[in-house]
C-alpha cells in the first residue's frame, strides 16, 4: 500500500498549509497593544485626579468669594463639592481601568 | 554646588518683547525646538524609507502609527481617527521631550519642557477647550446634558455643580500628572547626580561609596524611561477619552 | 557615612531651593506657552501633511501585498485541494470500475462453469441409469435362466436317481418351493 501512504501524507501537508494561511491571515489583522499598567501610574493617575477635583473646586470658591465678598463661605462649599468632584473623578478613572483590562 | 531645581530654570537666550509681553526665545525655548526637530527627523527618516519589509526606523515610525491609531480607536471609536494627526503629534511631543530630558548632563543639562506646569497645562487647555468645541460642533446645546447624569431632579442641584467641577478639574488632573511625574523624576535624579560627584570628589574611601547612588541612578533611570512612556500614554489616551465623551456623550462606544 | 554626606549636600543644597519653584516663575509664561504654540504648531504640520501620510501609504502597500500573496496563496492551496479531490474521485471510479468487470467475468465464468457441469451431471446421471437398467434386465434374465437350468438339472438328477421321468414344469415349481424355503 505504497501509494496510499504518500496520498496521506500529501493530504496532511495539504491540510498544514490551509492552517498555516489562516494564521498568516490572522497575524496581520490582531495586535493589540496596550502599555503594561504599574501599580505606581495608576495610583499617580487616581491621586492627581482627586487632586484636581479639590483645586478646581476650592479655586471657584476663592474666585466668587473674591467677587460676591462672601469669604469664606463660598470657599468651604466649592471645596466640598471639588472633594466630591475628585471623588467622581476617581471612580470614573478607576472603572475606565477595570473596562480596558478584560479588552486588552 | 548645583541645586536640583537648576535644570528647571528658564534663561532669556535672545530677549524678544512683543506688545510689552516677554516672549524671548528662552532655553526652554531651544528644547522645545530640539524636540521637535528631533521627532519631526526621527519619524519622517522613519517614513521616508517605506520599504516593503521595514527598517528598523520605519517599523518604529510604523508601529507608533498603528500604536496610536488603535489606542484611539478603542478609546473614541472610529470617529475619533479625525483626530488621529493631533493626538499623534501630542504623543509624540510628549514622549520625546520626556525621553528628551533623561539624556545625560554631559557638558550641558538637557532642559525637560514637559517639566514645566505652563507647557502641560498649555497642551491641557488646548485639549479642553477642543472637547468642549467638539462637543457643541457635534450635540449643540446637548452638550451641556454631560453634566446632567438621569437622576431625580433634586439630586441634579448638588450633582451639577459637582460634574461641572469634574469637568474642570480635567485640564489641571491631565496637566499636573504630568508635570509632577517629571518634575519629580528629574530632581531625583539630579540629587542623586549631587551625590555622585560629591562622594567622588570627597576621596580615599567615600569616592569608593559614590557606587551606591549610581546604582540608584541607573534604576531610577531605568524606572524613568518606563515613565516618560506611559505618562504620554496616560496624557494621549486620557484625550482620546475626553473626546470620547464630546463625540458619543455618556454612552458607550 | 552615606548619611552624613547626604547631610552636608542637602545642607549646601537648602538655601538655593527655598527660593520656589522655577515653574512657578509667572513671568517665563508667555515664552514658553509663545514658543510651544509655534514649535508644536510647526510639529503638527510637518506630521500631519508629510510624515503620517507616507506612513499610511507605506502601511496600505504592505497590506495591500500581503493580502494579493495570501490571495494567491490561497488560490494555490484551493487548486491543489481541488486537484487531490478530482484524483480522489477518478480512482474511486476507476476501482470501482475495475471491480465491476472482475465480478462479471466472475459470474460469466462461473456461469459457464456450472452450465457445463450440469450438463456433465446430466450425461452421466443417464449414463448410469442405462446401466442400471441393463443390469436389472441382465439379473432378471439371469435368474430365470438359473431356474430354468437348475429346473432341468434337477430333472436330470431325480431321472438319474430314482427314474422317474418329471416334466419340466414340476421341476420348475420344485425349484422354486426350495427357493422359497430356503428364503
Amino acid at each position: 500500500m505504497a501509494p496510499d501512504n504518500s496520498d496521506d501524507s500529501k493530504a496532511q501537508r495539504l491540510a498544514e498549509l490551509e492552517q498555516r494561511l489562516k494564521e498568516a491571515r490572522g497575524r496581520g489583522e490582531v495586535r493589540h497593544t496596550e502599555s503594561p499598567p504599574s501599580s505606581m501610574g495608576i495610583a499617580f493617575r487616581l491621586v492627581s485626579e482627586l487632586l484636581a477635583g479639590v483645586i478646581v473646586g476650592g479655586a471657584i470658591g476663592w474666585g466668587l468669594d473674591a467677587f460676591f465678598g462672601t469669604a469664606p463661605i463660598l470657599l468651604i462649599v466649592m471645596f466640598l463639592v471639588g472633594v466630591a468632584a475628585g471623588f467622581f473623578n476617581v471612580i470614573r478613572a478607576a472603572r475606565e481601568m477595570n473596562e480596558k483590562r478584560p479588552k486588552g | 554646588m548645583a541645586s536640583p531645581m537648576e535644570q528647571f530654570e528658564v534663561h532669556p537666550i535672545i530677549p524678544i518683547e512683543v506688545g510689552g509681553l516677554d516672549i524671548s526665545f528662552t532655553n526652554a525655548s531651544l528644547w522645545m525646538v530640539i524636540v521637535v526637530a528631533v521627532t519631526a527627523l526621527f519619524l519622517t527618516m522613519g517614513a521616508s524609507s517605506r520599504r516593503l519589509v521595514p527598517t528598523r526606523m520605519q517599523s518604529i515610525a510604523e508601529l507608533s502609527y498603528v500604536f496610536i491609531a488603535d489606542m484611539i480607536r478603542s478609546a473614541a471609536g472610529t470617529e475619533g481617527l479625525k483626530f488621529f494627526p493631533f493626538i499623534f503629534t501630542l504623543f509624540m511631543f510628549v514622549l520625546f521631550a520626556n525621553l528628551i530630558g533623561l539624556l545625560p548632563p554631559i557638558g550641558f543639562h538637557p532642559f525637560t519642557v514637559t517639566s514645566h506646569i505652563a507647557v502641560t497645562f498649555s497642551l491641557a487647555f488646548f485639549v479642553f477647550l477642543m472637547v468642549i468645541f467638539v462637543g457643541l460642533w457635534r450635540h449643540g446645546l446637548g452638550f451641556f446634558s454631560l453634566f446632567a447624569p438621569k437622576v431625580p431632579f433634586v439630586m441634579l442641584i448638588i450633582l451639577i455643580p459637582i460634574e461641572v467641577v469634574s469637568f474642570l478639574s480635567r485640564p489641571i488632573s491631565l496637566s499636573v500628572r504630568l508635570f509632577a511625574n517629571m518634575l519629580a523624576g528629574h530632581t531625583m535624579l539630579a540629587v542623586f547626580g549631587t551625590f555622585v560627584v560629591a562622594l567622588a570628589s570627597a576621596g580615599g574611601a567615600l569616592s569608593f561609596l559614590s557606587i551606591a547612588p549610581l546604582l540608584a541612578i541607573t534604576a531610577v533611570s531605568a524606572l524613568e524611561f518606563l515613565i516618560a512612556f506611559l505618562q504620554a500614554y496616560v496624557f494621549a489616551i486620557l484625550t482620546c477619552i475626553y473626546l470620547n465623551d464630546a463625540l458619543h456623550l455618556h454612552e458607550h462606544h | 557615612m552615606a548619611a552624613a554626606a547626604q547631610e552636608t549636600i542637602e545642607g549646601t543644597a537648602e538655601p538655593a531651593e527655598s527660593a520656589g519653584l522655577p515653574q512657578m516663575n509667572v513671568e517665563t509664561f508667555p515664552s514658553q506657552i509663545f514658543w510651544l504654540v509655534v514649535t508644536f504648531g510647526l510639529l503638527f504640520v510637518v506630521l500631519s501633511k508629510m510624515t503620517l501620510p507616507r506612513i499610511a501609504a507605506s502601511l496600505a502597500d504592505r497590506k495591500q501585498r500581503i493580502e494579493g500573496d495570501l490571495g494567491a496563496a490561497e488560490a494555490a492551496r484551493q487548486g491543489a485541494a481541488d486537484a487531490q479531490t478530482a484524483y480522489k474521485t477518478a480512482l474511486a471510479q476507476a476501482r470501482g470500475r475495475a471491480n465491476n468487470l472482475a465480478d462479471e467475468n466472475r459470474k460469466r465464468v462461473t456461469g459457464e462453469i456450472d452450465k457445463l457441469k450440469a450438463t456433465a451431471d446430466a450425461q452421466a446421471q443417464s449414463a448410469m441409469a442405462t446401466a442400471e437398467q441393463r443390469i436389472a434386465a441382465e439379473r432378471t434374465k439371469a435368474k430365470t435362466h438359473i431356474r430354468s437350468s437348475a429346473a432341468e438339472a434337477a430333472a436330470d438328477i431325480v431321472e438319474r436317481l430314482i427314474g422317474a421321468k418329471i416334466t419340466s414344469d414340476e421341476a420348475v415349481k420344485a425349484v422354486d418351493a426350495a427357493e422359497t424355503k430356503r428364503g
